[in-house]
């Protein structure tokens, strides 16, 4: 097992690598003008001259690479095009707000999701699986904006119960500060015991929340319901029914059990999916996480930004893929090699 | 005369679908007597599996039944699941196919022992464990103790269905169910089993439905044998009977295809015909487009079941040395739509 | 153990109080922005910035827009030497920077020997400069090598704002941790990155109070203008200082609660004509493609009304710009000079058409339309800005047309005239490839005088204006209006069109 992890992190490292190399090369040879984005509207072509040389693009490409990948390995991305600031200390910044998203949206899709699924397949054919399965295709029918946009309408524009846009309200930024001290405002504000702060970071977060967690829903609960129909085909499903087992305990306890494995994946896979593909949901809310960095950096040619970041959500999702794998051992005696 | 454990009479299954209905059973009767072991042959799809499951009320959606089958005393047809879960395992436990997948492999063989006895008994983890590691030594399962630690996947296939039959005995019930408990397994192992099974019904009168399709076990283990076609119990005897002078057409059909009885593995082989549509089974006789024997009234009516001698049933409007007239050379094998 | 059940305890208390989202409290004016600001250097920002930053930041001078001159702002007078080389500004006294430290020529010449050495942004502006001197306290004298207009050139909204000298010291890296010290009416409190930018009333202010101001600037960026126009009827938002496109303005009319205010404004947008390949490097053709254009359905549909059509490719608010014949819409005269030019059919053109304005696209489109009518097929080809900018500037890459979205960095034509249409070597502007010997020398002449002589100034643009129009290098589609959406009790509104900016000072609730 150890072995394993091992070879696991030397491919996970060898991976990173490969995607640095593709991601800067592409980078270099996609057309775009990151100097010309970088230096405002009116340049003169001094200017430009002096901006090429001051991000070393007036060097031969292996300099290039060689220069950005001592620079990588000490963690240092250089300096956004677009936004003019550290890229290592932006995305930092960026990931939080989005892990808060995403975790929170993960916790969302597992404890709604998956009993619907799992109902859903116990119950087949039932009118309640009926029910799920045509909402479920509805709601895969439904793009991320306009589900965003019904939300803010309805729950701010005709009912005014909840915020519209932005991780907190401008008079909480000014008037509440508190330690960023995780980068997680529903932590960190209650951790500063500052209830209004908290209050109001909960608010913001409900509709991009929903959003999220609605447009995936779908997909989870369709595919928890094929795992547990497919758990529930198991002869060993059988044997426990046959040898008076209740139901209840055979499908919640043992067959769930099983089904946790493959869902272990699928949760591993939507998370990462929800990491770098919350982009809609990021710009509809203005929330400020790598989603939209990624957008606009790569839309912007902001190649020190798109790399920096492509790495870091490669490295999330191998993490993740890691994590889920060795899960696996874990939770299935026959991958334990005795 | 001994006392029926298992009766089924005139049992019905049938999975309507969007456009059609399949009848799976239609109209079984079956009797299984404490301590006899009856065997139950027939080609694939037949029933015989369905049948099994409605002894322990577990027939899938969106299948429905009808008709009778009683379980020492306790009829089964039309109970609620609650009322059911002494019966499955308590009163008639059931064996299966392919014992790697019949058994859970994300616990130990221990555990999924004692889940079930202490389901059945009011037992506390200790005794539980005593029961289970006394039941695995009865089917004679090298080293007990480390197998109750084992997973599935670390057992052989034949330790697993000893496991199992050691689970089923483990629950006391009055009837075993295995349902082809050898099909998967390899000929010396299948051959084990057999003779576990055999040794268990000598020292603990215990009555088991064997399932099978395998003629020659059936020869070897059995007291007693009933045939089944398309749904129904086509014959029944004793195996000497039923074996050796077979009356139905089906079952002559059955044993000329088996090279040489007793030689352990003699499959079910081809039988010419097709195989009936359990959507839309023949008119009359399901038998009859493949039956040498058929004649009109074969198309037209069912036969109904009669007694040959003492225990030999069988249902067939021109049954060998039943008396009756020869088939008419004519209908050799209606085509079959 | 106990830090998770403080969490807990806490989130059951903040949980049970509702959220209830209000408007604007009192005294804080909201401003919705789609742009953060990215540079906050003086010396360096050359962007939407400015809609942050001229609230914070004054210059030596300040453009009026209705007579077309410099007035006084923190230089109360100025004057130039008979040959037009020597400018003194007087300062005025008793400003403070936000810092507390005092305004002075020290602190002129420190900005201005930074901007013109550090050499970014737009600090080409001041680069008839040789000299900067303190002459004392309050005077500051600056020499140029030729007669330049310091006096508009010092109202810049680029490169010409003044920083305490502190701040100076501090340097770019700490203006960019979003550090912000002027004269100005408020003063940088908070910037909570891409969410919100705050200011705060500069009690000291020299320019006073009467005390109806708004204490508190609240720019809060959101990327949807749908977004911005929801938080403004819930009365979140008070001012969109994005533009809206046209059709949402009026769709908006209806509405008691919004208002929209047009003003004036620098914009317009050029259609470049490359003079430097097939088939547009005939004159007689190039002539012939200016009249395929429906310059009123681009005012009056494309913009709704907010634009008019041009009399110039320098904007009509511009002085300097004139009355010249552009913007004739006439298929028959065009199809007459496509014939005349004798190339040869089939006549095609390529056509760069930038991504991410909306206008632009359709620009494109409706003249893609009208030209196959005349037989001339344009190929449509899209990009981002940055990607087609590059592209046209070498004449391997470019295309027969190019439609740009323009304004100058400070008051002078000069920004279309010299910047886009004067010869230049590399490329970086002049996207028609245009080089005239006798329009670099009339041109010449006119931002000589510029500095000395308006009126002649003015004369000469004319006759710069006349043979580039002539040469047919490119086509003046429309001078756009500013719009600004905002609440119907927000007063003060106003606009000048050398500042891209609203000036909270003059905002009201009403
Ligand atoms: N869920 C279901 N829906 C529809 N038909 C079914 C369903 N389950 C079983 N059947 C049908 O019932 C019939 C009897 O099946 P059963 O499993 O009892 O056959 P069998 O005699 O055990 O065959 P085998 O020897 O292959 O095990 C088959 O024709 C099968 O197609
Ligand atoms: S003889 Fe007739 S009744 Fe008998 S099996 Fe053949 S078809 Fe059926
Ligand atoms: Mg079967």
């Amino acid at each position: 097992m150890y072995r394993y992890i091992a070879q696991r992190l030397l491919l996970l490292v060898v991976t990173l690598i490969g995607v640095a190399t593709i991601t800067f090369f592409l980078s270099r040879v996609l057309p775009g003008s990151p100097v010309e984005m970088m230096i405002g509207f009116h340049p003169t072509a001094e200017q430009i001259a002096a901006a090429k040389k001051e991000l070393g693009l007036d060097q031969p490409l292996h300099r290039q690479y060689v220069r950005f990948v001592s620079e990588a390995i000490r963690g240092d991305f250089g300096i956004s095009l677009r936004t003019k600031q550290p890229v290592v200390e932006e995305i930092g910044r960026r990931s939080l707000a989005t892990i808060e998203l995403t975790l929170l949206t993960t916790l969302l899709l597992v404890v709604v999701g998956v009993p619907i699924g799992v109902i859903s397949a116990v119950h087949s054919n039932s009118p309640v699986d009926h029910t799920v399965r045509t909402l479920s295709i509805a709601g895969v029918a439904f793009p991320v904006f306009i589900v965003g946009m019904l939300l803010q309408m309805l729950f701010y524009g005709k009912l005014g119960w909840l915020p519209l846009q932005g991780r907190l309200s401008s008079e909480v930024y000014l008037d509440h500060p508190f330690d960023r001290v995780t980068g997680m405002f529903l932590i960190d504000t209650l951790l500063a015991r500052d209830y209004v702060a908290f209050r109001d970071a909960a608010a913001h977060i409900v509709l991009p929340l929903a959003t999220l967690t609605l447009v995936t829903l779908p997909l989870v609960t369709r595919i928890t319901r094929n795992l547990m129909m497919e758990v529930l085909q198991e002869d060993y499903v059988r044997t426990a029914l046959a040898y008076g087992m209740p139901r209840r305990v055979v499908y919640y306890r043992y067959a769930l059990k099983a089904m946790l494995i493959p869902l272990m994946t699928v949760v591993g896979l939507t998370l990462g999916f929800l990491l770098g593909g919350s982009v809609v949901v990021e710009f509809v809310f203005d929330w400020p996480g790598l989603g939209g960095y990624v957008a606009r950096s790569i839309a912007a040619s902001d190649f020190p930004a798109a790399v920096g970041v492509t790495l870091v959500l490669a490295s999330a999702y191998l993490t993740v893929n890691l994590v889920v794998d060795l899960l696996y051992f874990v939770a299935d005696p026959r991958l334990r090699r005795a | 005369m001994s006392e029926e454990v298992l009766a089924i009479r005139d049992l019905r299954i049938e999975f309507p679908e969007l456009f059609r209905t399949v009848e799976a059973v239609r109209g079984a009767d079956l009797s299984v007597r404490r301590g006899e072991i009856m065997g139950l042959v027939g080609e694939s799809g037949c029933g015989k599996s369905m049948t099994a499951m409605a002894c322990l009320g577990l027939v899938p959606p969106p299948g429905r039944v009808s008709g009778h089958v009683s379980v020492d005393g306790f009829e089964v047809v039309g109970r609620p699941d609650r009322e059911l879960l002494p019966v499955r395992g308590g009163l008639a436990a059931m064996i299966f196919q392919n014992p790697g997948k019949a058994l859970n492999p994300f616990f130990t063989i221990g555990r999924q022992l004692t889940d079930v006895i202490r389901l059945h008994h009011r037992h506390g983890e200790r005794e539980s464990r005593e029961v289970a590691l006394e039941a695995l030594r009865s089917v004679h399962l090298p080293d007990p103790e480390i197998a109750l630690g084992r997973y599935p996947h670390q057992l052989s296939g034949g330790q697993l269905q000893r496991a199992m039959i050691a689970m089923a005995l483990a629950c006391e019930p009055k009837v075993l169910i295995a349902d082809e408990p050898t099909t998967a397994l390899d000929v010396t192992i299948q051959a084990q089993v057999i003779v576990l099974l055999r040794e268990l019904a000598d020292a603990r009168g215990l009555t088991i439905l064997f399932i099978t399709h395998d003629l020659g076990v059936v020869g070897s283990l059995c007291d007693r044998v009933s045939v089944m076609y398309a749904g129904r119990v086509v014959e029944v005897g004793s195996v000497r009977d039923v074996l050796e002078s077979p009356a139905h057409p089906y079952t002559r059909k059955l044993l000329a295809t088996v090279p040489k009885l007793g030689d352990g593995h003699s499959e079910l082989a081809f039988i010419p015909g097709q195989v009936p549509d359990m959507a839309f089974p023949p008119s009359g006789c399901a038998f009859h487009p493949r039956c040498e024997r058929a004649s009109p009234v074969c198309t037209k009516s069912d036969p109904d079941g009669r007694d040959l001698g003492a225990m030999h049933r069988v249902a067939c409007h021109h049954a060998h040395g039943g008396g009756e007239t020869e088939a008419p050379g004519t209908a050799n094998g209606a085509p079959a739509r | 153990m106990d830090r998770l059940k403080h969490l807990l305890a806490a989130l059951g208390t903040a949980l049970a109080v509702a959220f209830s989202p209000g408007a604007s409290a009192a005294g804080t004016v909201t401003l919705l922005d789609s742009f953060d600001v990215i540079d906050w250097d003086p010396a360096i920002y050359y962007s939407a910035e400015t809609r942050v930053v001229l609230n914070i930041y004054e210059t030596l001078t300040h453009y009026n827009p209705d007579t077309g001159e410099a007035e006084p702002q923190l230089a109360t007078s100025w004057s130039v030497s008979d040959d037009g080389l020597t400018w003194t500004f007087n300062l005025r006294e008793g400003v403070k920077f936000h810092d507390g430290s005092d305004w002075n020529a020290a602190a002129a010449k420190a900005n201005l020997d930074r901007v013109r050495e550090m050499g970014k942004g737009a600090a080409y502006i001041w680069d008839a400069v040789t000299e900067i001197t303190a002459t004392d306290a309050h005077t500051l004298t600056i020499t140029t090598s030729y007669p330049a207009p310091l006096d508009l050139v010092a109202s810049s909204q680029y490169a010409a704002t003044m920083a305490s000298p502190a701040a100076l010291e501090q340097g770019t890296d700490w203006f960019m941790e979003g550090n912000a010290v002027g004269t100005g009416p408020y003063r940088l409190v908070q910037w909570e990155k891409s969410q919100q930018v705050v200011l705060e009333k500069n009690e000291d202010y020299w320019g006073g109070w009467s005390g109806d101001e708004f204490d508190r600037v609240v720019y809060r960026l959101v990327a949807e203008v749908a977004t911005q126009v929801q938080m403004l009827r819930g009365g979140e938002g008070d001012l969109m200082v994005s533009t809206a496109p046209a059709d949402l303005l009026h769709q908006l009319e209806g509405d008691p609660d919004l208002v929209v205010g047009v003003f004036n404004s620098w914009l317009n947008i050029p259609l470049m004509i490359n003079v430097g390949m097939a088939p547009t490097d005939n004159r007689k053709f190039r002539q012939g493609l200016t009249y395929i254009m429906d310059y009123a359905a681009i005012a009056n549909d494309i913009y709704g009304g907010y634009g008019s059509v041009p009399k110039s490719c320098v904007p009509q608010a511009m002085w300097g710009s004139g009355e010249h014949d552009v913007a004739q819409f006439d298929l028959d005269k065009a199809k007459m000079l496509l014939e005349q030019s004798g190339v040869p059919k089939p006549w095609k053109v390529t056509y760069h058409a930038y991504t991410g304005r909306q206008e632009i696209m359709q620009i494109a489109e409706l003249y893609q339309a009208l030209a196959a009518q005349v037989g001339v097929e344009v190929e449509l080809l899209t990009g981002e800005w940055p990607v087609l900018w590059k592209k046209q500037t070498k004449q391997e890459s470019a295309a027969n047309m190019f439609a740009v979205l323009w304004w100058a960095d400070w008051p002078t034509p000069a920004g279309w005239l010299e910047t886009m249409f004067r010869s230049e070597d590399p490329i970086v502007f002049n996207f028609s490839h245009y080089s005239n010997p006798d329009y670099d020398v009339v041109l010449d002449e006119a931002l000589r005088l510029q500095g000395s002589d308006q009126a002649m100034a003015v004369e000469k643009f004319m006759e710069a204006q006349r043979i580039a129009y002539d040469d047919a290098i490119a086509m003046c589609l429309v001078d756009l209006q500013k719009t600004i959406l905002h609440r119907a009790d927000l007063g003060g509104v106003d606009y000048n069109a050398a500042y891209e900016t609203v000036s909270v000072y003059n905002l009201r609730r009403m």
